[in-house]
């Protein structure tokens, strides 16, 4: 008998590489995580049940465990169907379905999935059926060839995540970590269900185990701490560093690269190991699936009948779009239960019954197989006729415009957009770009009016900033409203406002810099104020609107006329419809307030002449006191001047000075005259007393007819270290 | 169609024809006979020479083809002696002094069939036949034109030794001899082919080698059922499992007999057929495709660094051009932006579909390869030109194709050379990787992906797991996989490959029977 023929030999794999198989099908449904299928909640609602799914799953898997301790090289259902008559021959019959239920699940899943990422072009039936092709290939090839594949795809799974962790480290902040109490027990017990629910896999258990090597019951034990170690971690990394941005993704763990310009370009590893992730799942799945019905009908050979079981998972994408098949399919108690049922009692149920019996009879199963011509033909005809049929023309580059910055201008109601698109005709001339124009009642309604003039689609994926004009960014939310649903508008294109019509200010910066949009991007990066902290993305813009801030620095471009070049002036605040421009000194008093303000250099004039000095920071602080409604607020600020040499009090009062002019201006601009919650006052307000909850126009009244103090002033570094108390301002 | 169907059934289905079993018939004492004999087998060959002698008052013959044979050692260190001697009393005294007294050779071998001697003969072997004996001489006086030794065209080393297999099987014995002073090193010569009758020789060091191994090997090389066995590559598909379909290739082929020692002294067994210059390696896995023996010559560190190069060039030439091909029809957003300016210049400038186009240049560099290999020499810097000048510059003026598209395919074709083994497997996958990223995009080459994974994982060579150390993974062996450790580290455990894990065969050393049985006890 030549090595590879299957049909009278056992494919024997050891027990850690089984569970390594099982730790890559259950990461993969990790990958699939839907915020609106686990109830619309966030990923950090999890980390309880995470850490309670230890014991939980201990105590779920102790009948296998206990079972394991007392069987090796016979299965659950093995020994159901030699040992307990004509009950037993059902037990695989009752798996079979399961298997075939909780595949039909993970296709579902994977459905959703893939309609929200997939390209223009392609149709997720068709990758759907691929997939399948693929995993019945796997599975034909046996349990020895697919858990060699998973431990390969254990090790992308971790190079995907170092490369995560590289990449998405710099933006962590522990500040972005929810606190850990502020869940209900009705949505951890309601996550650790859904949790619990997805564990569905083990019961692959009960039908392989017969094919392993080694101990099964540590293995079991190291899997559990294993998984929940590496969710743990994924966890907080990914909150950390993402914040409140994932709360509103619809599949969070994969969107959480989009926040990494870095990681959208290693996008197609990530995609490859996650595919990878779930066809190892599938053909989990599968196999269990086939193995489970040739245990019941020992007639048919297992490739046979894995051909068969493949068919007849196919013939449910067609179905997965229906409202009966998606309700029955959903994860919830359901999932849970059923899993109780497969994976802990009727497991348990076996174990009593040979308590009780003591049997020790082997049962050898007999295979025939079929012409590898055979089985392959008729999946590879209907793959063949899917593909030539179900496959769309994919969109040229040629036939799409590549949009690289846009300006929005709302006058009068109506929406005029100016698109800078890359010329590929003309690729060799310095002029590689053109403006292109288009009008509509609303920023959906003028995009649709370009696609149709030039008969091309627009790529957005490419668009480096947005610029609007005044009033389009006094209904910023509205203006904007349609890129937060465009899955392929790039997150993170800056925002920046003109002072005229964003339209001449595109043109003339174009004329300008010569045709790049590049250029436009780096100038409003530059910025006068030479501050990073004004920088604002989309998504940013996105995530304050989610927490309800309303107040949010722009650069503000203005197209100095007189010499026909751009410069970024000041800064523009939107509040809640209400616009204001403030000028360099007033968007330096912000950020001071904000302690956003380091390393600032500016000048003075001291007795006519120019004296420069250098802020390495501000330590700031902003008291609201509330009494009978009168709200008063006391803004402190300190500034620390390293290099200022002691004893030099008249310089040290022209920058107070500057600074306090500055601050009070903004504050009259902004907090006195539209009420406008610039420094954050509502947020220092709420919780501290039972006035503080108020509502918005209560709010800006208090505001507009608030009291102001101020204490501004000056210190060198060296006598901040003399301090004993380092802070003595109070915090809000 | 009924017929046609049922044809094709029988020819991939059908059983396959039995192994030829070569009859065995005696000689005849009588000298005529067997003369006549030979000539009726040999249909009066021309160059079937059948000298026939007195050995005093007993006839005698000897039996050579033609240009086979030294004949100035036929004459000298044979027929001189042989005839000068007078006293011959009987055929079977005569036989017994020409055996151990009268020839100045060194090499004799007594033969008891017309096979043999037909074997011998055409092995360059002169026979002597005895009127009256039903044994006949045969004695190695090789002359036959052979190619000398040199330097390996395929299997290029800095380093190493400059010498290469030949034709001759004799030679290429000796040079794994020379090379491994071990008696343990064996050779076991047996014949294939009812046609060819070539011979084919088992190297294996017998204290090293797995018996159930050998004995599996054995087997499947006694059931080749091949008319000839003209090259190496006729054997490879009966040495690999059964139902084992895979681009990818379990059994080795080298024409170095360094890299040979080095690989029987794992436990490996080479193969080598006479009148083809390479060896055949069993069990091969998959990580020995980007093991070659400079990495042993040059420090670790360097060794290490082309050892990564290879991994990344395999890929680069698998999956480049399906990667480029996906990313530009479906998803463009993942190019840098001055990356996507250039490629959307280029395909708006020529008339094809990206997915097209590439495939086409694909097919047009094969063209261009399979004419550069056989095409004379002298032509070859014509082709060159043509080549270079024509596609790469002409075309992609005329904008024909694109230059982004021709840059990618020729670093996908420059990097396959890297690992020249794989080039066969990468030169498909390449293909069929383009067309499923033109096709389904990076979901669709994903998947194909895992099937070729899967693919690869399944495969076995006999009873080692291809995919080994990788997966499943094995500590000690892993440190000769992507990285080269000093050889402070290598020599202190030489890994066997039957010990490799998730190997079915984990005996070692144990004397083999002829039969592939293991014995008891070496």
């Amino acid at each position: 008998m030549q090595t590879g023929q299957q049909s009278s030999e056992k494919a024997y794999i050891t027990a850690g590489q089984f569970f390594v198989l099982l730790l890559v099908s259950r990461l993969s449904l990790t990958l699939l995580f839907s915020s609106e299928r686990s109830g619309n909640g966030d990923l950090w609602d999890f980390f309880f049940p995470i850490l309670l799914s230890v014991p939980c799953l201990i105590l779920l898997l102790l009948p296998l465990l206990w079972y394991f301790r007392q069987n090796t090289g016979c299965s659950v259902c093995e020994y159901a169907v030699r040992k307990m008559g004509k009950v037993g021959k059902i037990l695989p019959v009752l798996y079979a379905v399961y298997f075939w239920i909780t595949a039909a699940g993970l296709l579902l899943s994977l459905r959703e999935f893939l309609l929200a990422v997939l390209p223009e072009g392609l149709h997720e039936g068709v990758i759907l059926v691929l997939l399948l092709g693929g995993v019945v290939y796997a599975a034909c090839k046996g349990m020895e060839a697919v858990s060699r594949m998973s431990g390969l795809v254990l090790v992308m799974l971790i190079l995907a995540g170092i490369l995560l962790i590289v990449f998405l480290s710099p933006n962590y902040s522990s500040e972005k970590l929810p606190p850990f109490f502020r869940l209900s027990y009705g949505r951890i017990s309601q996550c650790l269900i859904y949790f619990l629910g997805r564990m569905n896999v083990l019961a692959s258990l009960c039908v392989l185990s017969s094919s392993l090597k080694g101990r099964p019951a540590s293995k079991l034990i190291h899997w559990s701490l294993w998984l929940s170690g590496i969710l743990l971690i994924v966890l907080i990394l990914f909150k950390g560093c993402a914040g409140e941005y994932l709360q509103t993704r619809a599949f969070p763990v994969y969107q959480v690269t989009e926040i990494s310009g870095v990681l959208q370009r290693w996008k197609p590893f990530l995609i490859f190991v996650m595919v990878c992730a779930v066809f190892c799942c599938l053909t989990l799945l599968l196999l269990s699936l086939s193995q489970s019905v040739v245990l019941s009908v020992s007639r048919i050979s297992r490739k046979k009948m894995t051909v068969f079981a493949g068919i007849a998972l196919a013939g449910v994408i067609p179905l997965l779009s229906l409202p009966v098949v998606r309700w029955f399919l959903t994860d919830g108690i359901m999932a849970l239960v059923s899993g109780i049922i497969f994976v802990t009692v009727l497991p348990l149920v076996v174990v009593i019954h040979e308590r009780v019996t003591n049997p020790h009879k082997k049962r050898h199963l007999s295979r025939r197989v079929i012409p590898a011509a055979v089985s392959l033909l008729i999946p590879g005809l209907m793959t063949l006729v899917m593909l030539l049929s179900l496959t769309g023309c994919a969109r040229q580059l040629n036939q799409s415009l590549i949009v690289q910055g846009m300006g929005i201008d709302l006058k009068d109601g109506k929406y005029r957009l100016t698109y800078i698109v890359l010329d590929t005709d003309n690729l060799e001339n310095e002029n590689a770009s053109v403006i292109l124009r288009s009008e509509g009642n609303s920023t959906e309604e003028a995009l649709a009016a370009l696609q149709q003039q030039r008969g091309k689609q627009l790529i957005l994926n490419q668009c480096l900033f947005l610029m609007l004009n005044e009033e389009a960014a006094a209904e910023v939310q509205q203006t904007l409203s349609v890129f937060e649903t465009t899955e392929d508008f790039k997150k993170t294109a800056n925002l920046m406002v003109s002072s005229s019509a964003a339209d001449d200010t595109i043109t003339t910066a174009l004329q300008q810099l010569g045709y790049h949009a590049e250029s436009i991007n780096v100038i409003a990066d530059s910025k006068e104020i030479r501050q990073p902290e004004i920088h604002s993305s989309f998504s940013e813009l996105m995530t304050a609107h989610q927490q309800q801030e309303n107040a949010f620095l722009f650069p503000y471009l203005v197209v100095n006329r007189t010499e026909n070049a751009l410069q970024v002036d000041g800064s523009f605040l939107s509040d809640s419809g209400n616009i204001q421009i403030l000028n360099e000194e007033e968007t330096l008093a912000v950020l001071a307030m904000r302690e956003q303000l380091s390393d600032y250099v500016d000048t003075v004039q001291q007795e006519g002449k120019n004296v420069s000095f250098r802020i390495a920071r501000v330590d700031s602080a902003l008291t609201p006191v509330l009494k009978e409604e009168s709200l008063t607020l006391h803004f402190q600020m300190r500034l620390i001047l390293p290099d200022h040499p002691d004893g030099n009090p008249s310089l040290d009062d022209l920058i107070t000075d500057k600074f306090r002019h500055a601050l009070e201006s903004c504050v009259r601009k902004t907090v006195q005259t539209n009420g406008s919650d610039i420094f954050g006052v509502l947020s220092s307000l709420q919780g501290t007393g039972p006035d503080s909850d108020l509502s918005p126009d209560h709010f800006r009244h208090l505001l507009q007819s608030s009291r102001i103090r101020m204490t501004v002033n000056c210190e060198s570094s060296a006598a901040m270290s003399r301090t004993v108390s380092y802070r003595q301002l109070s915090f809000v | 169609m009924y017929r046609l169907i049922h044809q094709l059934k029988h020819i991939y289905t059908g059983r396959v024809s039995q192994p030829y079993r070569e009859p065995r018939t005696v000689i005849s004492p009588e000298l005529s006979v067997s003369l006549a004999y030979l000539r009726s087998v040999f249909d009066n060959s021309a160059d079937l020479t059948i000298r026939e002698l007195q050995f005093s008052n007993i006839r005698g013959a000897v039996i050579t083809i033609d240009n086979m044979i030294d004949k100035q050692v036929l004459a000298e260190s044979i027929l001189m002696p042989v005839l000068s001697h007078r006293d011959y009393l009987s055929p079977k005294e005569c036989y017994r002094n020409i055996r151990y007294r009268l020839l100045y050779t060194a090499e004799s071998l007594e033969l008891s069939t017309y096979e043999e001697i037909g074997n011998k003969i055409m092995s360059g072997f002169a026979v002597i036949a005895v009127n009256g004996c039903e044994k006949m001489l045969a004695i190695g006086i090789q002359g036959y034109a052979s190619r000398s030794v040199s330097e390996p065209e395929s299997d290029v080393v800095q380093r190493g030794s400059k010498e290469g297999f030949v034709e001759s099987i004799r030679v290429n014995m000796t040079l794994l001899r020379r090379r491994l002073k071990n008696p343990r090193l064996k050779f076991e010569t047996m014949t294939i082919g009812k046609t060819g009758r070539t011979e084919v020789a088992l190297c294996y060091l017998t204290d090293a080698v797995s018996s159930e191994i050998l004995g599996k090997l054995r087997q499947r090389l006694r059931s080749v059922p091949l008319e000839t066995v003209l090259s190496a590559g006729y054997l490879v598909p009966f040495l690999e499992d059964r139902q084992d379909f895979s681009l990818f290739s379990g059994v080795g082929v080298t024409e170095r007999p360094d890299s040979v020692c080095g690989k029987l002294t794992e436990g490996r067994i080479a193969i080598l057929v006479d009148g083809v210059p390479s060896a055949l390696v069993v069990p091969y896995i998959f990580v020995e495709q980007f093991q070659s023996l400079d990495d042993y010559s040059n420090h670790a560190y360097f060794a290490t660094f082309t050892r990564i190069l290879k991994y990344a060039a395999f890929l680069i030439s698998v999956l480049l051009p399906g990667i480029f091909v996906a990313l530009g029809t479906f998803h463009p957003e993942m190019f840098p932006t001055l990356m996507l300016n250039k490629i959307a210049g280029s395909i708006a400038a020529t008339p094809l579909p990206l997915t097209t186009e590439t495939v086409l240049i694909l097919f047009i560099y094969e063209i261009m390869r399979e004419a550069g290999l056989r095409m004379p020499q002298p032509l070859g810097y014509a082709v060159s030109i043509v080549g270079g000048l024509v596609v790469g510059d002409t075309a992609v003026n005329a904008g024909l194709i694109g230059a982004p598209t021709l840059m990618v395919v020729a670093i996908s074709a420059i990097s396959s050379y890297v690992v020249p083994n794989l080039y066969a497997p990468s030169a498909i996958l390449r293909l069929i990787f383009t067309f499923a990223g033109g096709l389904s995009g990076i979901w669709g080459l994903s998947v194909l992906l895992c099937v070729v994974l899967v693919n690869l994982c399944g495969k076995n060579s006999f009873g080692i797991p291809y995919t080994t150390p990788v997966t499943p993974i094995s500590a000690v062996a892993f440190r000769d996989v992507l990285v080269r450790a000093g050889w402070r580290i290598l020599a202190r455990k030489t890994e066997k490959v039957q010990n490799l894990p998730g190997a079915s065969n984990q005996q070692t050393g144990t004397e083999p029977d002829r039969n592939g049985e293991a014995s008891s006890d070496p």
